[in-house]
């Protein structure tokens, strides 16, 4: 048995978010699990997969000044994004993005080597 | 829902102990949690014997804490049971403690929160599911953004939010129990070392070791045993919620914080407007504004303002974090929520010293625990 069979991947291989959603009642949520929907509990092959475009507009921002462990190097900013589509969840974006504004994520490589998608600002 | 005007009868706090919240150390938790007890013990003026029941609240020290710990009082054979629920450890051992006696089960029964500080993992991180920003989203950088949030909201500044910090640090220099004994100014917290967003080293809850432990028994051992009825204290309420689904825009947290605290006042028959004493989960400084706001007792973005003009002060119209909260206090994790009814107990007995509230009549304790639950008790002096 795969945990993948439970916990699919967050991306697809053209880099769209792969959103959850509840075929029963219509839930979407990210990131995507088949554990079952918070709202109505289906799970398992009744949670099916959409890819979504990584873009939307981003809430709010902050600076992180202090982590230490994989991935970037501090200072680093994370930000809320606000998906098309309503859903929002929280990713890297570009230090110094403006809140309100559009944004779409790419997949970045980190010093480390670890990859990690990062938002900016689009133009609209 | 198990409400405390339903159970069979009432239980009280009748002993509370703490061993100081301190920065970690190579104590080990047994000695911690034993100082704990044995002040319960003794203010309560109890012996060990007497407790039936042990409920130890940890979430770092591991498993099978609570009888190689308990075992030096004597092994007196009673029940023990650890509670772990994150940071709502200590809370969930009290309210199981308070099941205990008030439904009839025990007596006596203790609660003891114990911990020190270790890097461990939780059920998020074990759950198998991961986001686009794993790991880089600790617990300030989630509540940095509430800040930005919050502040874009109602046009709070950082400034004004830092007023918390202050009062808070306040309280705790008075506190001989808490870890950051230490006066600042607005100024100072604002110029401490960036921890992520607008909040600072001193916005931010310290890491600390530490111990608590509540005593709670029934009227019948409070005669038996001889009890000082007169210091003992009433829990009206013990009120225990997970989170819900709400809508992007709303903060999960405090929509917890309102749902169970409307609960827990409808237990206790009381309104907010009743409480002279509040204590909450203010790991870091803006947990504290929408927390009040959530329990009704400040309008919508008005907690800052209130704040500042000291509204939540020792001797204000309700003193919110008198122990000096997570902030100055610190958070040892399973402590911290049985050393908020130590204070309230302190507080409502009039025995908090300088730190005392006037005329202090009924409390109430708020605790969130990562996944998220939320748990509140109130604590009334006939």
């Amino acid at each position: 048995m795969d945990a993948t069979e439970f916990v699919p991947p967050l991306l697809d291989e053209n880099g769209s978010l792969l959103v959850a959603e509840c075929t029963h009642d219509g839930h979407r949520w990210f990131p995507p699990d088949r554990y079952g929907c918070q709202r109505c509990g289906a799970y398992g092959e009744d949670i099916r997969l959409q890819p979504t475009s990584a873009s939307g507009v981003l809430v709010d921002s902050v600076v992180v000044h202090r982590y230490r462990g994989p991935g970037p190097n501090a200072p680093f900013a994370v930000g809320s994004i606000r998906l098309d589509g309503s859903l929002q969840m929280r990713a890297l974006v570009v230090d110094g993005t403006p809140a309100g504004s559009r944004v779409s994520g790419e997949r970045t490589e980190q010093p480390d080597g670890s990859v990690w998608m990062i938002f900016s600002e689009v133009s609209a | 829902m198990t409400a405390a005007a339903t159970m069979p009868r009432a239980a009280y706090v009748i002993g509370v102990g703490l061993h100081p919240y301190q920065a970690p150390s190579q104590i080990p938790y047994t000695h911690l949690g034993l100082t704990a007890v044995r002040a319960a013990l003794a203010d309560a003026d109890i012996t060990w014997p007497a407790v039936e029941s042990a409920f130890v609240g940890t979430a770092l020290v591991g498993a099978a804490a609570g009888r190689p710990m308990l075992r030096h009082l004597g092994a007196s054979g009673l029940s023990v049971t650890q509670v772990e629920n994150a940071s709502a450890s200590g809370s969930s051992a009290v309210r199981q403690a308070w099941l205990e006696v008030a439904s009839g089960a025990a007596d006596v029964a203790i609660a003891v929160g114990v911990d020190k500080p270790a890097m461990r993992s939780d059920g998020y991180r074990e759950s198998g599911i991961v986001d686009l920003a794993d790991g880089l989203i600790a617990p300030p950088t989630h509540f940095a953004l509430l800040l930005e949030q919050y502040g874009r909201r109602y046009g709070v500044s950082a400034e004004q939010i830092a007023h918390v910090a202050v009062k808070n640090h306040r309280n705790g220099a008075a506190n001989p129990n808490a870890a950051r004994r230490q006066l600042l100014s607005t100024e100072e917290v604002l110029a401490a070392t960036p921890i992520a967003g607008a909040l600072t080293k001193y916005q931010c809850c310290p890491v600390t070791e530490g111990s608590a432990a509540v005593i709670i028994a029934s009227d019948e051992a409070i005669a038996r045993l001889g009890v000082n009825r007169s210091r003992s204290v009433r829990i009206a309420a013990s009120t225990q919620r997970s989170e819900e689904l709400y809508d992007a825009d709303l903060f999960p947290d405090a929509e917890l914080t309102r749902a169970t605290t409307a609960q827990a006042l409808a237990e206790a028959g009381i309104t907010f407007r009743d409480l002279d004493v509040v204590e909450v989960h203010d790991a870091f400084a803006i947990e504290e504004l929408v927390y009040i706001e959530a329990i009704g007792l400040s309008e919508p973005g008005r907690a800052a303002v209130d704040v500042a003009a000291g509204e939540f002060d020792i001797g204000g119209r309700c003193a919110v974090s008198a122990s000096g909260g997570l902030l100055s206090m610190g958070h040892p994790v399973g402590p911290t929520g049985v050393g908020q009814i130590a204070e309230i107990t302190a507080q409502l007995r009039g025995e908090a010293g300088t730190r005392q509230q006037p005329g202090a009549r009924i409390g109430l304790a708020h605790m969130l625990g990562i996944g998220t639950v939320c748990i509140e008790h109130v604590l009334v002096k006939d």
